[in-house]
């Protein structure tokens, strides 16, 4: 099978900071791959990149089949991206946001809000979708950009850190929605911090530190690749959130 | 949900969509989207506060046609009385366009450039000059609706009752073009400070244009009072000057269609047509270099997101925390106090980055100005009692500075920032009295001293005894209105949001009523103080001191109850 993301050599710099030093990277179809990482090592950016939000310094990175800079349309046409800051339009209720985004991916708004209709019944937000998002608690308006994310059932899930935020059975519900969406064939790059939601919830995992990948494998092989060690031991090993452990 | 709604209507929208070149499946969800949130958002100041249930149907973008249309009506009577004719056509034009300027900046920048919005759209399917069309189609719709309402009682006046038809169709014109060339030029200033040096800078700038909208809307209101005050002659001419006034370039369409053309009016009417054809160029180039990506991608610049979050979600980062530690060297006493010192760290911090709040300052400066100048020069003039009532009136100014500084440092656009002061140790009522102490240090002393010895030394017919009762008299009532304000508005210091919708309490009806009553007192005091002759003055200024010792428990028992309020919230 082809991989759905490939990522080769990526080199992304802010000015004089470089938040991605030459990752490389292959993420196959129908796996939740969870992207782990201390503050500022360059999730979020990789991210950003595989989402069209920002172009890389330098190497490729393929989506769905499309380069994410010479066809960004293609790539956005099969990604729903989940931010790891909540922005909306506030004057917009949340059904118009909803339609805002199914009409730019062309969809049918019968067939957007049969998709989007169970995701709001099964995050409690049906009730208030026709409030102004402005008036959403972070918690909403989490829940009302993974719906957005998904009403397209896209081919590539990005999400950034989309368990904040969110209570507990929001989280229980969103990680039943993922595993569902994974196992149409589809692919979901998780990233977080959390390591026992991605331990649970992940495929294979990539941990990434100062920009650069330094353990690839699922959470069970790289568990039994260092015997003895719990993978939050693991992580403070490999990164540079353990030097001052 | 309405999302299984009917889709948006085709027709007219992808017709200008195709027109501006935009791709008609990302222009039309654009406008539709855009046109919503325009017609909700308005940062029109005499809307804050009014309530959604209050308008009804009517939505902000409705109100502020109506304040359009109103101001239009206003403008007609300064077309029916100024002379000459064209001094009231410039007054008219000028106030429309600054309306135009006004708006694009202040309640459609954000629809323009929205530095958040890329985070919003960026991953799913647009073009970057589709969804900028669709910005500059709503928001242009929006202003000319808006200068619609308000030309159209001027074009009506001059068509009618002050022209003809023909002078109706020539202002009507200039009108047109001013609006578009307003609109364009605002636009892309705006958008431009926002591209180049960011929202921080677009924030320093706005809360200036709104002071140069303030003395333009006081010197059109005045300035033919002021010019005739100054000495100017004003008959059938012009002074040569005034053609300085973008405002008046517009106007050369009514100096045609009314047979009164000057040499200068074919200067006038090349610089309007320069203007328009060097904006629309300007435009034109910016959208050829890939301007659509710039605008929409705005927030998004070199510096990695972490770096660029601003700290304690206030809006301020490193700069305000040196502003803070350079805030904690000691000075006298008061200042020292850590919560004066809290109030004036959260003062600093949203004079720099809170428009809002910037903009009641602005005005809260502004105001009092324009109140003292007014009268003062027309009295001047005339030379009528002018010491006597430009002191009175110097007190009446800085009695509005009080009320509405101490309004003003309730409000802040992100009161959620507040908690760090909610959670330190600092005394909750010095936090609030605190804007007492700036208010009597930094505005009533100054002014009563300034202003008191100028009186002393002007008001040569009144004996020296009375002289110092009535300075002093002005003095300790200004001292009263600033503990008498805070009782009235007890709120501490930026937990407001403006916009707020805010329920008139009994409590505080009651609390007006009483603060009237003490203002009564006071204000029945100093009466006494300036009329009593002789040393019956020391004792109506004696009356008035005495009201302060009631009035400090009062305002203090208040603020207390607004920190309950504000706890308990």
């Amino acid at each position: 099978m082809n991989p759905s993301i490939q990522i080769q050599d990526l080199v992304r710099r802010y000015g004089d900071v470089e938040a991605v030093r030459g990752l490389s990277l292959e993420i196959r179809g129908g796996e939740i791959f969870g992207l782990l990482g201390p503050n500022g090592a360059g999730k979020s950016t990789t991210l950003r990149v595989m989402a069209t939000l920002i172009r890389p310094t330098s190497g490729s990175v393929r989506v769905a089949g499309f380069d994410v800079v010479t066809s960004a349309d293609e790539v956005r046409r099969r990604i729903g991206y989940v931010p790891e800051e909540a922005e909306l339009y506030d004057a917009l209720t949340g059904s118009e946001f909803l339609e805002l985004l199914a009409d730019l991916h062309r969809l049918d708004r019968a067939a957007a809000a049969a998709k989007s209709g169970p995701l709001l019944d099964t995050f409690s937000l049906t009730r208030d979708i026709d409030r102004p998002v402005g008036d959403y608690s972070k918690g909403m308006k989490q829940k009302l950009l993974i719906t957005a994310a998904l009403q397209h059932d896209p081919e590539v899930l990005l999400l950034d850190e989309p368990l904040d935020g969110l209570d507990v059975a929001a989280q229980e519900t969103l990680k039943g929605v993922l595993h569902a969406h994974a196992a149409a064939g589809h692919v979901v790059v998780y990233s977080s911090h959390i390591l026992e939601v991605v331990e649970r919830l992940c495929d294979r995992v990539g941990i990434i530190d100062r920009g650069r990948l330094v353990a690839l494998g699922a959470p069970a092989e790289l568990l039994a690749a260092h015997p003895g060690r719990t993978l939050s031991a693991l992580f403070l090993q490999l990164t540079s959130a353990g030097a001052g452990a | 949900m309405r999302v299984g709604g009917t889709a948006p209507r085709a027709g007219f929208t992808e017709r200008v969509g195709k027109l501006l070149g935009a791709d008609p499946a990302v222009f039309g969800p654009f406008v539709r989207a855009y046109g919503l949130i325009v017609r909700r958002q308005s940062r029109m100041k005499l809307l804050r506060g009014v309530s959604q249930k209050a308008m009804g149907r009517l939505t902000p973008f409705h109100m502020a046609c109506v304040m359009a249309a109103f101001l239009g009506v206003i403008v007609v009577v300064a077309l029916g009385t100024i002379q000459p004719p064209l001094l009231g056509a410039i007054a008219a034009m000028t106030l429309g366009l600054l309306i135009v300027v006004f708006a694009v900046l202040f309640d459609y920048l954000e629809v323009l450039a929205n530095p958040d919005e890329y985070r919003v759209i960026a991953a799913h399917p647009h073009d970057a000059w589709s969804v900028v069309s669709a910005k500059i189609f709503v928001v242009g719709r929006a202003i000319a609706t808006l200068s619609l309402c308000y030309f159209t009682p001027s074009i009506v006046a001059i068509g009618f009752f002050r022209h003809s038809a023909l002078a109706a169709v020539g202002f009507a014109l200039g009108a047109a073009l001013g609006t578009f060339s307003a609109t364009l030029g605002a636009m892309l200033l705006g958008v431009g400070i926002l591209a180049r040096w960011g929202r921080v800078a677009l924030l320093r700038v706005l809360p200036a244009i709104q002071a140069i909208f303030l003395i333009s809307y006081f010197s059109i209101s005045m300035g033919r009072r002021w010019l005739v005050a100054g000495g100017h002659s004003l008959g059938a001419e012009l002074p040569s000057w005034i053609t300085f006034l973008p405002s008046t370039w517009f106007l050369a369409p009514l100096e045609w269609a009314t047979g009164t053309t000057t040499p200068a009016t074919w200067l006038r009417a090349t610089l309007a047509f320069g203007t328009v054809l060097g904006l629309m160029r300007v435009g034109a180039r910016w959208q050829r270099s890939g301007f659509g990506e710039t605008l929409l991608a705005v927030g998004e610049g070199a510096i990695p997101a972490a770096r660029r979050r601003k700290s304690a979600a206030t809006g301020v980062g490193e700069g305000g925390r040196a502003a803070a530690r350079k805030n904690a060297k000691p000075g006298v006493s008061w200042i020292r106090d850590p919560a004066t010192r809290s109030f004036l760290s959260m003062a600093r911090i949203h004079a720099r980055a809170d428009l809002a709040f910037r903009s009641q300052m602005i005005v809260s400066l502004l105001m009092p100005a324009m109140i003292f100048l007014s009268p003062s020069i027309s009295l001047g003039s005339r030379r009528q009692a002018f010491p006597e009532l430009a002191f009175i009136f110097a007190a009446g100014a800085v009695g509005f500075a009080i009320m509405s500084l101490t309004t003003a440092s309730a409000a802040s656009t992100r009161p959620e920032a507040f908690w760090p002061v909610l959670i330190s140790p600092i005394s909750r009522e010095r936090y609030s009295l605190a804007l007492c102490g700036v208010l009597r240090w930094w505005v009533v002393l100054p002014v009563a001293v300034g202003a008191g010895a100028w009186y002393l030394a002007t008001a040569a017919a009144v004996p020296w005894h009375e002289r110092i009762a009535r300075a002093a008299g002005v003095a300790v009532y200004l001292e009263l209105l600033v503990t008498l304000m805070r009782g009235i508005a007890p709120d501490p210091p930026f937990t407001v949001r403006p916009s707020r919708d805010r329920k008139l309490q009994w409590g505080q009806v009651a609390a007006m009523l009483i603060g009237f009553a003490i203002c009564g007192g006071g204000g029945f005091s100093l009466f006494l103080v300036w009329l009593i002759r002789g040393w019956g003055a020391w004792l109506a200024l004696a009356v008035l001191g005495a009201l302060r010792v009631p009035l400090e428990f009062w305002t203090r028992w208040r603020v207390r109850r607004a920190w309950e309020s504000l706890e308990a919230a």
